[in-house]
């Protein structure tokens, strides 16, 4: 293998490498990545989620995990819950998949009700158990049928 | 050759033995073929996924607008284990060293096509292009080698320059993330409030949206001048990271710093980055050739004894 294959190969994929720093700041991709985790300016801690709750008979309330929402991955759940709030068609579709998924799982299997709300927490008072309610906005509600 | 040229040649174009790039190509194949076996499941469900959510980037977003049909998406994802395998075992490496690279970019890129770019897989999928691309990695513990007549036996700049190249890889990754946080939040990110906020809110949101977190944050949160050390820390460890090429034992300080950076990463934040913590992503760094060369040693003193036993 000649030494202009080995320059070439390397010069293209270190320029390739380091092309993301000419990125606008809101660009990412993959795998070039200008490595924007946690560079955003996060000058409080306050966070505002979309989430699903199960709501047992008793009123005591349940986070739903990520593999009833989407799959296993928190952030896709994340992007799954956002995306589908925006109309009152899908929110409802998405709130129906939830209790279908719920309905065949033994550890939510006191749940009556789905709720997916919007809530806006402080995190640091969240986590350190000073506030754990914040503000809560139910954006749809559905029965567990069973 | 001019002075400086013979330089940049002594550098990058230093001889290396064949068997530390073969050990490269097999510690990365390796760790991807066990990271997709263990995720096939999680892989193959994206075949079906609402397609509204479809946000194709890097080779994805050049090729489609929509996603793949179900079967052709579980296809490439089940080919590119499959391709793991040779890529391992250096067989017919011409062809399934840069197949096997495409593939794994391909499916972890539509891993990646759903409004949603992790930075885990970034490292592993650059390393395995470059180690995929160059036929020299198969010169040694290889099918390929054994057919030719053996491992071949003296170093070589061809052995040399991949590995130089994934190093400067991992370098850019390093000082481009450092960067970002200095350009996007500016000097304030050295504080450690900013830090401490990303912790705090991104322990939050995994634990309202039921995932793991980490049950160290929020203790710790108590501590503001904990997040400015280890706000320092991070970006003097990223933006240092061009120390590491300096020779061998700046890369092992560097990447000691770096690993720890990581471990830390996932006390606090409950984030993997399973690449760089098992130590793959740095093989390249390092006389890594000595680990195949001892298991090497005892697989044959093991099967040399059990020959003894059975003789008598």
């Amino acid at each position: 293998m000649s030494r202009w294959y080995a320059y070439a190969v390397s010069v293209a994929v270190i320029a390739a490498v380091a092309w993301p720093a000419s990125w606008n700041k809101n660009r990412d991709s993959f795998p070039l990545s200008p490595y924007p985790m946690f560079s955003r300016p996060l000058p409080t801690p306050r966070v505002t989620v979309v989430y699903a709750l199960g709501i047992d008979a008793d009123g005591s309330r349940h986070l739903i995990a990520p593999k009833y929402v989407a799959n296993d991955e928190v952030l896709l759940a994340k992007v799954v819950l956002l995306r589908e709030m925006a109309t009152r068609q899908r929110r409802a579709r998405l709130c129906r998949q939830i209790t279908g998924r719920v309905r065949g799982a033994g550890s939510l299997a006191k749940v009556a009700e789905i709720r997916i709300v919007r809530g806006s927490h402080d995190a640091v008072e969240y986590l350190t158990g000073r506030n754990t309610r914040g503000v809560e906005h139910v954006l749809v509600s559905c029965r567990v049928q069973r | 050759m001019n002075p400086v040229a013979r330089r940049i040649d002594a550098y990058w174009l230093a001889p290396a033995p064949a068997r530390r790039l073969a050990m490269v190509r097999i510690l990365v194949g390796t760790y991807a073929l066990v990271y997709l076996l263990i995720r096939v499941g999680h892989v193959l469900s994206y075949a079906h996924l609402n397609k509204a959510g479809f946000r194709p980037v890097g080779v994805v977003g050049l090729v489609l607008d929509r996603p793949l049909v179900p079967w052709l998406v579980q296809f490439l994802a089940i080919a590119t284990v499959a391709a793991a395998v040779p890529f391992v075992l250096g067989w017919r490496y011409r062809v399934f060293g840069p197949a096997f690279a495409v593939l794994l970019l391909w499916t972890l890129s539509y891993r990646h096509s759903w409004g949603m770019v992790w930075h885990t897989e970034n490292l592993l999928v650059v390393q395995a292009l470059i180690v995929g691309i160059v036929p020299a990695a198969a010169d040694a513990w290889s099918l390929d080698a054994r057919r030719a007549g053996g491992d071949a036996a003296a170093d070589h700049p061809r052995y040399g320059w991949p590995l130089k190249l994934m190093c400067v890889v991992i370098v850019i990754a390093y000082m481009l993330a450092g960067y970002a946080k200095l350009r996007n939040a500016g000097t304030a990110w050295l504080w450690g409030d900013e830090l401490r906020n990303h912790i705090a809110i991104d322990n939050a949101r995994k634990l309202l949206l039921g995932d793991w977190y980490s049950p160290l944050a929020g203790p710790l949160l108590h501590y503001n001048w904990l997040f400015r050390v280890l706000a320092l820390l991070t970006v003097v460890f990223e933006l240092g990271a061009p120390v590491a090429l300096l020779g061998r034992r700046f890369a092992l300080v560097w990447v000691l710093m770096i690993w720890s950076f990581h471990a830390g990463v996932l006390a606090l934040m409950m984030i993997a980055f399973p690449y760089q913590l098992s130590g793959v992503a740095f093989a390249c760094f390092f006389c890594c050739e000595r680990l195949g060369e001892w298991v090497h040693a005892r697989v044959r003193t093991r099967l040399k004894r059990t020959a003894d036993a059975e003789g008598g």
